[in-house]
Parts: C-alpha cells; structure tokens; sequence
C-alpha cells in the first residue's frame, strides 16, 4: 500500500510549493479572525454551543455500532440462515425500542426543546392561531 | 547487499510509484474536470453559457484556478492552532484520495484487492469528519466553528443512513470485497432489485459529501464559507480537491454498488489493448456526477433541523424496515448467496 | 360628428366561445398506488433475476468443492507415493554415511513397536 506513503507526500509538496511561490505579508487586519463590518469579539470566537450536536453524536455511536454488528450477519447470511436471522430480529426489537425512547425523550427535537414547560407563558398577546372573535 | 538486490528493490518501488500514479494522476484530473463540469452544467441549467475563455470551450479553467491558488498568499489567522490549521485540509485531501486505492477499474485493476474493500471505505468515510471537526475547531472563528459543527453532525447521522445501505447490499452479495460484487450483479444490476434503497442510499451520499440540498456548511448566507471560513490558497485547495474528489469517488461507489461497475454484456468483452471495461465503469460514474450537479442546480438548501428530522425520523426508520425486509425475502425464497 | 353609421356592437357570428374555466396544471405523474405497484414490480422481477444468479453461483461453488474432493484420493496417492521415495533415499544416505558404524541399522524406527508411523519428518 504505497498510497499511503504517496499521498501525504502530494499534500506536502503542493504545501512546499505554496511556501516557496507565493508572498507571504501579514498584517493586523488580514490575520485577525473573520468578521463581517466589525472587530472580532475576543472570546466570542469559541462559544459554547448546543448540547443537541452532542446528543446526536451519542446516538450516532449506539447506531453505527448496531449496524456495524449486523455486517457479520449479512456476510454469513447463507450458512447461520433462520435461526441468525431470528437472532438479528431481536437484536433490532431492543434497537428499535431505544429508538422510540430517544425519538420520545426529544433527544433530535431541535426546535421546540421544552414544549410542555413554556406553554403557561404566553410570549404573544394574542394567539395568532386561536380563532378570536373577529373573523 | 549486493547489486543485484538493491536493483530489484529499486525496481519494486518503481513499480508501486507507477502503480499509484496510474491512479491518482487520473484521478486529480477527473476532480478538476469535475470542477469545469459544475461550472458548465449548472451555466446549462440556467441558460447561460458558463466559464469559456480560458482553453478551448473553458476546458483548462480548473487549472488556471489551482495555479492562481497555490500563488496566493496564505493566511494564518493569529488565534488559530497552527498545527491543526495545516493538519486539517492535509486530512480531508489525504482521506478522500486513499479511497481510490480499493476501487476496481476493471477485472483485477486496482491497486490492493482487499477482502474488506467496503469496511475499508467505510471507515474512511468516518474519518473524513475528523478534517472538517479540526478545520472548524482550530481556526478560531465564530463562523468556522459553526460550520463544523453543523457538517459534522449533519455527516455522521447521514452516515447510519449510508451504511445501512451498504449493509443492504452486503446482504444480497455475501462479500464485502468490491470485485466479487460486481461479479454478484452479473445476473441483475442492484438498482433494480433495490430501487428504494438506492434512493434514500443517493441522499445520504449527498449528505456525506455535503451536496445542495445539505450543504449547511456553505450556507453562504448565515456561515460565510463555514469550516473553512479562515482557510486561504493551498489549503483551501486541499478543501476543495478533498471535497470534489470525494464526489468522483462516491459516484463511482454508486456505479459498482448500484449498475454493476464495470459490467457490460459479455459480447463486448474483449483482450484487446484497449480496455473497455474502465470506460463502462468512467460513463455510469459520469452519470452519477451529473446528478449531483443537476440536484445542485434544482433543489433549495434544508433548514437545519429539517435536516437532523429528515435523517432521524424519516430515513433511518425506513433503512431498518429494509434491512428487515431484504433478509427475510432472501432467506424465505431461499436465495441467500453463498 | 360621428362619421361612421351606427351599428350595434354584437356578438360574433355563431356566438362567444365558451369560457374556459377548465386549469391546465402541469402532469403531476402517475399516482401514490401505481407508483407503489411499479416499483414493487421491478424489484419482484430484480429479486427473480438476482435469486437465479446465486442459485447459479452456488451451484459453482458446490460443482467446485466435489470436483476437490475427487480429487482428493489422486492427491493422498500422489502424496504417499513421493513421500515413500524421499523416505528410501534418506535412508539410503544414512547407510552411505553410517556404514563404518557397527552395528548401525539404517532406517530403523526410534519407536519400540512395529506399528507403522507415517513420517513426521518432511525429507529433503
């Protein structure tokens, strides 16, 4: 498996070709981060972001893994045959179990996070959607 | 050592340089005739007539651009991690051209035959979010690191999608070396058998190459370029090439998971110089090619949640039904291969 | 002044042309069921071919593991009969090289039975 050599050699020369072509001038304004008409906020730059990027990464960990158990599965599908397949099944039941949990426990929900929490207070004056009266 | 021994070693290594350059040599042209292809394509789309000056009918524009690119200056931003800075584009490159190595260009064409060619691939797929994770983290900007955020897990929950339609197809071959499942789609190609699949199969591959109706990280009007925001000249090229080459390479995974790679019926095989069986498989590659830019040309970009929605609550439920349904028929029918 | 003649404005001859109310939407394709029915079709007749490909590789396979072990009894033969050789020119070696030893009997079995032993020894 050359490649495996060769390519990051690639990469590197392409690198090398950069370093020794092209101009090289930094200053304040091209080296300061990116933002659009003002300064950079300082601290800003690595907020703290949504626990749901997490929650799908966990779930995405528990279901590739279950997939991936499955791939013996498939490649011995002709000598296990009934009784593998059977196994496969229950395999899926307590899948497909933990799926409905997670689907109810609004783990991938991203809007409405906590519906049932924040329905007492009404952030509208009016509903928009309740019919009232005038119509 | 003698003489002797040192030229044969010298010769093996000769061999494994051209043996790879055989590949990647076209395979870097074909990324950026991809590039010139977009351009002129989605320029077809919408009636205009698209890059024309530079080479005749613009053919030479891809190379007009790296050049330009790799003579530009290259900004490191000063809160960044240097190092991750580099490491990033230099990953992304570097996993989506190592996927080449397992594809068979014709019967025994390919530069290692290996038995687990799928898991190979796979798992490179997997690693490709590593690149865009760094690229976002180390580069310190508020839009970079969003963007990272959103590809990354928008790419993995697309990737259950993705394998468990590999394992579908894995069901019907009983292999996961790439030669045995083409030789499997002799007998039917697996798009007709799998027709379904191969639908929600070709949307998780747009998923995973961060394609139009997904491509969150380039929403242009919220994250300005998204992972790589801060990214200028070589590595950004890295990017690019990285991106583009992954889009060659899953299409020509569609064409051998889905139309038989190199399959052509039996009359036209032949052991002449010219082999035709690497230009069947270049034409259904090209065909998949053309549905990623003609899906870029026609439809509008997700919201994010509709993405994460779509592939959870949608998709993934309808990959299990199926991974349910194609061994049961299999084995009911008793057709399981061997 | 009005220099044409009056006249009557009128319908045209034979009436207006009726009022078309009918929309023209553009072809939506065929319905949910069809599409449902089509598709299930394909993959029946894709399942039918594929069914008689692997049908046709495991009646490969099984062609190829009897064809083996056929085989196999020339292969035990051919085996023994090349063993038996190397085994009588290694012990005529050992009588070339042992024969000013007295007493020495090439070839005899390191075993205090004559229960036959197949060699475990590969002879060069």
């Amino acid at each position: 498996m050359f490649i495996f050599i060769f390519v990051p050699i690639l990469a590197g020369i392409l690198l090398a070709l950069n370093v020794f072509l092209a101009p090289h001038k930094p200053d304040e304004a091209k080296v300061s981060a990116y933002e659009c008409g003002f300064l950079a906020l300082p601290g800003q730059t690595r907020n703290t972001f949504q626990i749901h990027f997490m929650i799908v990464a966990l779930l995405f960990l528990i279901f590739d893994l279950e997939i991936l158990l499955l791939f013996p599965l498939a490649v011995s599908l002709y000598q296990v045959s009934i009784f593998g397949f059977t196994i496969g099944i229950i395999f899926f039941i307590v899948l497909t179990i933990g799926f409905v949990l997670e689907i109810g426990s609004g783990a991938i929900a991203l809007t409405n996070f906590n519906t049932e929490k924040q329905s007492n207070i009404n952030l509208l004056p009016v509903d928009p959607y309740k019919n009232n009266g005038y119509s | 050592m003698n003489i002797s021994n040192l030229l044969t070693n010298l010769n093996s290594l000769l061999f494994n340089i051209l043996d790879v350059l055989s590949i990647l040599l076209p395979v870097l042209l074909s990324v950026a005739f991809m590039t010139i292809i977009e351009r002129k394509q989605l320029a077809a789309h919408q009636r205009r007539i698209g890059p024309n000056t530079v080479g005749y009918y613009g053919v030479l524009q891809p190379f007009a651009d790296a050049l330009k690119l790799i003579l530009k200056e290259t900004i490191i931003p000063s809160q960044s991690n240097k190092i991750i800075f580099y490491l990033a584009p230099v990953s992304t490159l570097v996993f989506s051209l190592l996927g080449w190595a397992v594809i068979p260009f014709g019967q025994g064409i390919v530069i290692s035959d290996l038995t687990l060619g799928v898991l190979y691939t796979l798992a490179l797929s997997s690693l490709g979010v590593y690149g865009i994770l760094l690229a976002g983290w180390s580069a310190n900007s508020k839009y970079a690191f969003l963007g990272s955020l959103r590809s990354t897990a928008a790419m993995i929950s697309y990737e259950l999608i993705l394998s468990s339609a590999i394992l579908i197809i894995i069901l019907l071959t009983g292999s996961l070396n790439y030669i045995t499942i083409i030789e499997i789609q002799q007998a039917i190609w697996f798009i007709v058998p799998l027709l379904p699949v191969f639908i929600f199969y070709f949307i998780a591959v747009l998923a995973e190459t961060s394609r139009t109706p997904f491509d969150l990280q380039e929403a242009e009007s919220e994250l300005v370029a998204g992972f790589f925001t801060e990214h200028s000249s070589v590595p950004f090229v890295f990017f690019f090439l990285g991106e583009y080459s992954s889009i060659v390479l899953f299409s020509c995974i569609t064409a051998i998971f889905f139309l038989g790679g190199y399959n052509i019926p039996e009359i036209f095989i032949n052991e002449t110089i010219i082999n035709v069986q690497a230009i069947v498989l270049g034409f259904k590659t090209c065909i998949f090619t053309f549905f990623f830019v003609w899906f870029r040309a026609t439809l509008p970009r997700l919201r994010y949640d509709q993405l994460i929605e779509l592939c959870w609550l949608n998709l993934l439920p309808v990959a299990v039904a199926f991974i349910i349904l194609i061994p049961s028929i299999l084995i009911t029918f008793e057709i399981s291969p061997y | 002044m009005l220099s044409a003649p009056y006249r009557q404005d009128m319908p045209p001859a034979g009436g207006f042309e009726a009022i078309k109310y009918k929309r023209n939407l553009p072809l939506r394709g065929p319905g949910a069921y069809v599409i449902l029915g089509s598709v299930t079709g394909i993959c029946a007749y894709g399942f039918y071919r594929l069914g008689k490909g692997n049908l046709e590789r495991r009646e490969l396979e099984r062609e190829k593991v009897w064809s083996r072990i056929h085989l196999v009894p020339v292969l035990m033969a051919e085996r023994d009969r090349d063993n038996y050789r190397r085994e009588q020119a290694s012990i005529a070696r050992e009588r070339e090289i042992m024969k000013d030893v007295a007493g020495w009997e090439a070839g005899k079995s390191v075993y205090n039975s004559s229960k036959y032993h197949e060699s475990e020894i590969v002879f060069a």
